[in-house]
């Protein structure tokens, strides 16, 4: 309620009552994971309201990567003719990077460039764009321009909705799920994130270079709508992270996602970083001559399940970004298919919570338990020490020297000097690059268990 | 009745981020205050001209309070004449008696505009609809007296409106405005009230009238240089020292011959010595 004697409004309020209830649901953020779960209660026949903030779905968003979206499966049959895509991704590169040499896995499919496909490259203002309208011909109530600014109690401290930054902007539901991103006001509002740890988030840091079509295709090596993801360990500048870049239809995606506590102690800024990674011999031919016309940067949550807010409480759901569920486990970067599945299964399981009239956390508990039972738990329990592993100094900044070097002396040709064994070569390069076996071990095993 | 013009603009085509100008949400604004100072209720509609995606905007005018919305369904490039008259046209068609008053309550009394568009045109809309509804004009408003409005009687009392309007120069020139006229404003004058959530949703289910507009013809866009005057040539500056010749380039201990000069003449003299005045300063060859 607006507070008259101050002309101000309190971002959160207890109410006296909850009038009648304006929506059976009401979903904070329309990304990926809200209009999936906007889109499963709208046709599950309930009243949803769908927030965004932008002045449409996407017009926000800052993403520079790929897209897997196979979980649409089940929601968009054949979604694939319809989706806005860049290029669907038929080369996935990963790069091992020190500031003089390269070593890169280059794995092509050709039918990853077919249906059902597997990722794509795509343009967020589009493709949640698309993604909300979805829900919106499923009967959702989408309110662009809108920020959720807290949430509404009753006298019994309950969530009866939530208070948004419009005149009248309270809105009443028995329901509340969080989409709102990595830094959820709702989530954090309702108590469910521990204290928040910088050292769990990386931020995003993105240019996009604006090269014409045929020159992409030709430095890239691909035709048509196919499209290459480069995925780089190292290249950062000693700041710990990865390097991406990324195809478009008529742009690039180049950039760094880098340790913010990493980031702060070394003082360089993202930009420089950018600069640095556009100058190695390895990406310069690719991006030479690209016109920057776009410049973003971005918060993502780093950690995986370690960072992971409760869930559940009476009455709210916290999915995608706002749940940390994006997962960066170094081989597999994902985070938009998480946000998606995590969104359906908050669909279905306030749908079914609903039906049974019970919205409280032990009617909720189903969301957990579809979380579980599908890759985004299983995933996210598997690869619980991945990030760190990834993150660690060790696979940053030791092993790219050691494999590198390794590598160069494979195949370096030292005559009159006889070829080395490879059993010296490791020896004397795990030696330069100062890692101890014992260390390889464990990196080893946690990397076996993690991806094994 | 109050009409308000929006200009709906599309950078690059896309719908997705469309949207009016500031002076535009700020003519809104100006319609709801003016009609919300009245006694009865005096409806405001709002008119723009262009593809279905404009039609995102009208629905944000009618949250925002406006009664009715049209559009044109015409390509935004018309040139400003083509769409003025595409306007007064609709304008006419909202109701017979409407222009001329004999329609009594519901006759127009403002038509109120924004003092330019997103995409920077001439300006030049308003006016062209003024003279095409053969209506007084008033542009270019900075700021507006809604407490003068006098409108108590609304089918008898002659409705005014003080205003102050820009000038170049920094001058302003206040006015006294009769209804009906059309009028445009600037966009810092007010600011265009957010909706309510419902009024947002409500607003998304209100049909929009659509009429059909003409299909040309369109602006030619204008290429956009930075000014480059005309080279003139120059005498190499005189002086035997560098300080001398520093001193002859910038007349900087010179009394300046190009001082400005106030003359009487007759139009025809007084055009002949601007144009002298011009060739000698090397602005005209």
């Amino acid at each position: 309620m607006a507070d008259t004697t101050t002309g101000t409004t309190p971002l959160s309020a207890t109410v006296a009552t909850a009038s009648a209830a304006t929506f059976d649901v009401i979903v904070v953020g329309a990304g990926p994971a809200g209009s999936c779960a906007a889109t499963v209660l709208a046709r599950a026949g309930h009243r949803v309201a769908l927030l965004e903030r932008g002045a449409f779905p996407g017009a926000k968003n800052m993403y520079g990567g790929v897209i897997y979206p196979r979980i649409l499966d089940r929601l968009h049959p054949q979604w694939w003719e319809q989706v806005p895509i860049q290029r669907w991704i038929t080369r996935r590169s990963t790069m091992v990077m020190t500031e003089t040499r390269a070593l890169t896995i280059d794995f092509r499919s050709e039918a990853w460039g077919e249906p059902p496909y597997n990722g794509a490259t795509a343009y967020r203002p589009d493709f949640d764009h698309w993604l909300a309208d979805q829900a919106v011909a499923a009967g959702a109530h989408l309110l662009n321009a809108t920020t959720a600014v807290g949430l509404l109690r009753d006298a019994d401290q309950r969530i009866v909705g939530v208070r948004t930054d419009r005149p009248d902007g309270d809105l009443w539901a028995s329901t509340v799920i969080a989409c709102d991103g990595v830094n959820s006001f709702i989530a954090k509002e309702a108590g469910l994130h521990e204290e928040l740890d910088p050292a769990n988030y990386t931020l995003g840091v993105k240019e996009t270079l604006a090269l014409p079509r045929s020159v992409i295709e030709e430095r890239f090596g691909v035709r048509d709508r196919h499209g290459v993801d480069i995925e780089i360990l190292g290249g950062t500048s000693g700041v710990n992270g990865g390097g991406f870049l990324y195809t478009n239809l008529d742009t690039l995606a180049v950039g760094a996602v880098l340790k913010l506590p990493a980031l702060a102690a070394q003082q360089t800024r993202p930009e420089e970083i950018i600069g640095r990674l556009k100058a190695h011999p390895a990406i310069a031919p690719l991006v030479e001559g690209g016109e920057i016309v776009e410049y973003s940067a971005h918060v993502i949550p780093e950690a995986g399940r370690s960072m992971m807010p409760t869930l559940t409480t009476d009455r709210l759901l916290v999915t995608g970004d706002a749940a940390a569920m994006c997962l960066a486990a170094g081989i597999w970067l994902e985070g938009v298919n998480f946000a998606m599945a995590s969104g359906m299964a908050a669909g279905e399981t306030v749908a079914e919570a609903l039906a049974s009239g019970d919205t409280s956390a032990r009617g909720l508990g189903g969301y957990e338990r579809r979380l579980r039972d599908s890759f985004v738990l299983a995933d996210h329990d598997k690869l619980r020490r991945a990030p760190g592993l990834v993150l660690s100094d060790r696979v940053q900044h030791q092993y790219p020297e050691m494999i590198t070097g390794v590598v160069e002396r494979m195949f370096r040709v030292d005559n009159p000097e006889p070829k080395p064994g490879l059993r010296r070569i490791l020896r004397e390069e795990r030696r330069a690059a100062g890692v101890r076996i014992r260390d390889l071990a464990r990196d080893a095993w946690i990397g076996f268990r993690s991806f094994g | 009745m109050i009409i308000v013009c929006w200009r709906w603009v599309a950078p690059g085509d896309d719908a997705r981020w469309g949207g009016v100008s500031s002076a535009d949400s700020s003519a809104l604004e100006l319609a709801l205050r003016l009609r919300e100072s009245q006694p009865h209720h005096e409806p405001v509609h709002v008119i723009t001209l262009g593809p279905p995606g404009a039609e995102q905007a009208l629905r944000t005018a009618l949250a925002a309070g406006a009664d009715a919305a049209t559009r044109i369904d015409a390509p935004v490039a018309l040139q400003s004449s083509v769409t003025a008259a595409a306007i007064a046209g609709a304008i006419a068609d909202l109701g017979d008696g409407l222009i001329d008053g004999s329609a009594g309550p519901t006759r127009l009394n403002w038509v109120i505009c924004g003092d330019y568009s997103e995409d920077r045109g001439s300006g030049s809309t308003p006016a062209f609809i003024a003279a095409d509804l053969d209506i007084a004009q008033a542009l270019g408003l900075v700021a507006v007296d809604i407490g003068s409005v006098d409108g108590s009687d609304a089918s008898t009392a002659a409705m005014t409106l003080f205003a102050t309007r820009r000038l170049d120069g920094g001058r302003r020139e206040r006015l006294e405005i009769s209804a009906p006229a059309v009028i445009s404003i600037e966009g810092s004058l007010m600011r265009l009230r957010r909706s309510s959530p419902m009024a947002e949703l409500a607003a998304q289910q209100t049909t929009i009238a659509v009429i059909a507009g003409p299909n040309g013809p369109v602006d030619t866009p204008q290429e956009l240089r930075a000014y480059r005057p005309r080279p003139r040539v120059l005498a190499a500056p005189a002086g035997d020292t560098t300080l001398d010749r520093v001193r002859s380039i910038t007349g900087a201990d010179q009394q300046n011959h190009h001082a400005s000069e106030t003359v009487e003449l007759e139009p025809a003299a007084a055009a002949a010595r601007v144009l002298e005045a011009l060739r000698e300063r090397g602005y005209l060859d």
